[in-house]
């Protein structure tokens, strides 16, 4: 398998109203992290949102650890998703009535892997978050929770790892402090990372980025 | 995990899931106590009148006769004489007839004048001790015997009339020489004496003194002494007593040897005649009977006796297969009733389900969206909706059953002590029950059904892009 983890192709998409929006071709390799800024409505979360597989552009193509999204169906790709991309949303979402641990583990329960417990309680560590584990997530505070989201990201060991503005509604500190331990995550997990943002105390951190218009 | 998820986001919301479980436990076992008992009590019914084609009585209402002769219920609609049934006790149509008279009581507990033929009508041969030979002995019923504490050897005097309270017998004392196993029939709640028992002691020598039998409302003393036969009698002696009936059941018992029946068909009587007619019982015009159970050799007596006897004799002929199915139609409307009711109870909570799955789906989106970015399918999604109508249903019907096996158990003996009927059938579980719940957890997940499909026709991409 080629070390190209996301890699996509004249991609376009045609929203409801008609409007095309073009993004530039991409490319980012396992253990690279490639940050995607613009001002709101240039179409990062959408650019995320086809690199995810959650919806179908209507030009171009997107690969993904080698596997050309276009190819799967829903179901196929629901499962490839969940074995192969980490996803980190701007608010965090987690299953309320679910303990962080039992939310942290869901991808894996959800397409049928092991769960090891040593392993979370590992990546929980990192995170600060290992003392938290059995608390519901409304328990949480706001930065605690994009922490738990990033060990529920990495914790099936992806080969992506898509982040859709994780800092924007941290503190500076927290900014950082959850900045850090995304692009920490990701290299220890060799994964290749994506984020989209507009964010730009986050352009300092990460040298290689694409301005979206 | 799709279980567990379904699990924890219902415990997640304990009000909501209880409202439901609430709902769904009380239809199901409204509908299951009812099921139960209709079940029960038609077996019961139709099992107590196997063997019995017809009910020779007292003329009044062919239900009560029924009632009160087979089912040991209601009261008598009053006495008819011995000489006159014979005619027909002795018909070649008839395979067997039992005769039974009524008036005495202990502890409210029926002393019943019969033969030995309604021992061997109900199969019923005494677990311990034997059965009656002579005047004044009885074989008891297994509940009347426990409940009235009575064992083999034990005495006792009667009361007269049905209810618990009322003149007693003092100095006529019955002897229990047997005590019946239990059946599950009315015979259980009986105590059973010859009839010749019932003859001696209403018969106006064994009562010399003047005495007033004044009957309180409500007690039930209602053998009605009704001489309406063709050979109607008037007795008139010095020394008598009077029974005053409440009721308007008036008899005067006159003397010793006869008694005055205040009737409109007040007739003359020849005493010479009678005595010499009481060298056969079946022949004696004192000696009455409240009821011939009768059972034909061929469906010919069914077709003849309720005419011949209805229209050309002051006695009325019932038959108990018509009266219970005409008591069915009747009871068979407040079934309907609470039937219906259980329904709506269940439609209620198939309702309720259906609001807060509906909710749910809508302030849970989020969480729906999120599967699917973790890997979860779009069938996850419809399975976990399912799942949490699956629950609710499984949950509330169990409960229901449970409940209803527990109202059942409470119910039983109230019945069995109020109208004979023997519900400890009832509690089994059967093929009725069984899609009876299916039905309801049924209904729930047809409540579930827009929910689901709205979870998995879920926008994820639209959805998160809200958030």
């Amino acid at each position: 398998m080629t070390d190209m983890m996301i890699q996509t192709n004249a991609l376009a998409y045609t929203y409801p109203g008609g409007r095309v929006i073009r993004f530039p071709d991409l490319a980012c390799r396992a253990g690279e992290t490639l940050l995607i800024t613009g001002p709101s409505g240039s179409g990062k979360t959408t650019l995320l949102h086809l690199l995810a597989g959650l919806i179908r552009p209507n030009e171009g193509s997107v690969q993904v650890a080698g596997t050309a999204l276009g190819n799967l169906g829903t179901r196929k790709m629901d499962a490839f998703r969940g074995k192969h991309i980490g996803i980190i949303f701007q608010r965090s979402h987690f299953i309320d009535s679910l303990s962080v641990s039992d939310n942290l583990t869901l991808p894996l329960q959800l397409t049928g892997a092991p769960v090891d417990r040593s392993r979370l309680e590992t990546v929980a560590g990192d995170l600060r978050i290992g003392h938290l584990l059995d608390k519901l997530p409304a328990r949480l505070s706001q930065g605690e929770q994009q922490r738990a989201s990033i060990a529920r990201a990495v914790l099936q060991s992806p080969e992506v790892i898509l982040a859709d503005e994780p800092t924007a509604s941290l503190d500076d500190h927290n900014c950082e402090s959850v900045a850090r331990l995304l692009s920490e995550q990701a290299a220890r997990h060799n994964a290749a990372l994506l984020i989209v943002t507009h964010d730009n105390r986050l352009t300092s951190l990460y040298p290689q980025h694409i301005q979206l218009t | 995990m799709i279980f567990r998820i379904a699990i924890r986001n219902l415990l997640h919301k304990p009000l909501y899931t209880a409202l439901c479980w609430l709902l769904l436990a009380c239809s199901t076992s409204v509908l299951l106590v009812l099921w139960a008992l209709n079940r029960q009590a038609r077996q019961q019914l139709e099992q107590q009148i196997d063997g019995i084609d017809l009910v020779l009585g007292a003329k009044g209402s062919p239900l009560q006769l029924i009632l009160s002769s087979v089912y040991h219920l209601d009261n008598p609609t009053g006495n008819i004489p011995l000489s006159e049934a014979s005619r027909f006790m002795q018909h070649p149509l008839v395979e067997s007839a039992v005769p039974i008279s009524l008036g005495d009581s202990y502890h409210g507990f029926r002393i019943i004048g019969t033969t030995t033929a309604y021992l061997d009508k109900y199969n019923a041969k005494p677990a311990e001790g034997k059965v009656f030979s002579k005047s004044m002995e009885v074989v008891a019923g297994v509940e009347a015997a426990r409940k009235a504490g009575l064992k083999v050897g034990s005495r006792f005097a009667g009361t007269h009339g049905l209810g618990k309270t009322g003149h007693v017998h003092e100095g006529e004392e019955y002897i229990v020489t047997g005590i019946l196993p239990a059946t599950g029939l009315a015979i259980d709640q009986l105590l059973l004496t010859p009839l010749q028992s019932v003859w001696d002691i209403h018969a106006p020598h064994h009562d010399p003194d003047d005495h007033d039998h004044g009957h309180a409302e409500g007690e039930n003393h209602d053998h009605d002494h009704d001489h309406e036969d063709a050979k109607g009698h008037d007795h008139d002696k010095a020394d008598g007593h009077d029974h005053d009936h409440a009721e308007g059941e008036a008899h005067d018992h006159a003397d010793a040897k006869g008694h005055d029946h205040d009737e409109a068909k007040g007739h003359d009587h020849d005493h010479a005649e009678e005595a010499a007619e009481k060298a056969d019982p079946a022949h004696d015009p004192q000696q009455q009977v409240t009821a011939v159970l009768i059972k034909f050799r061929s469906p010919m007596g069914q077709l003849q006796f309720p005419r011949m006897i209805n229209e050309y004799t002051n006695m009325q002929a019932a038959v108990p297969a018509i009266e219970i199915n005409r008591l069915q139609a009747l009871l068979g409307t407040g079934a309907k009733v609470l039937r219906a009711l259980g329904w709506l109870l269940a439609g209620l909570a198939a309702c309720s389900i259906f609001v807060t799955l509906v909710q749910g789906t809508h302030e849970r989106r989020y969480e729906l969206a999120l599967i699917r970015t973790m890997g979860g399918s779009r069938g996850k999604l419809l399975a976990l909706v399912f799942a949490e109508a699956f629950l609710l249903g499984v949950l509330g019907v169990v409960t229901g059953i449970a409940l209803s096996r527990v109202a059942l158990l409470f119910l039983q003996q109230e019945l069995f002590a109020g109208y004979h009927l023997n519900f400890s059938g009832a509690m089994p579980l059967t093929a009725a029950d069984g899609i009876t719940a299916a039905a309801i957890v049924g209904a729930c997940m047809l409540a579930a059904l827009l929910p689901a499909v709205r979870a998995f026709r879920l926008n994820i991409a639209k959805t998160l892009a809200n958030a």
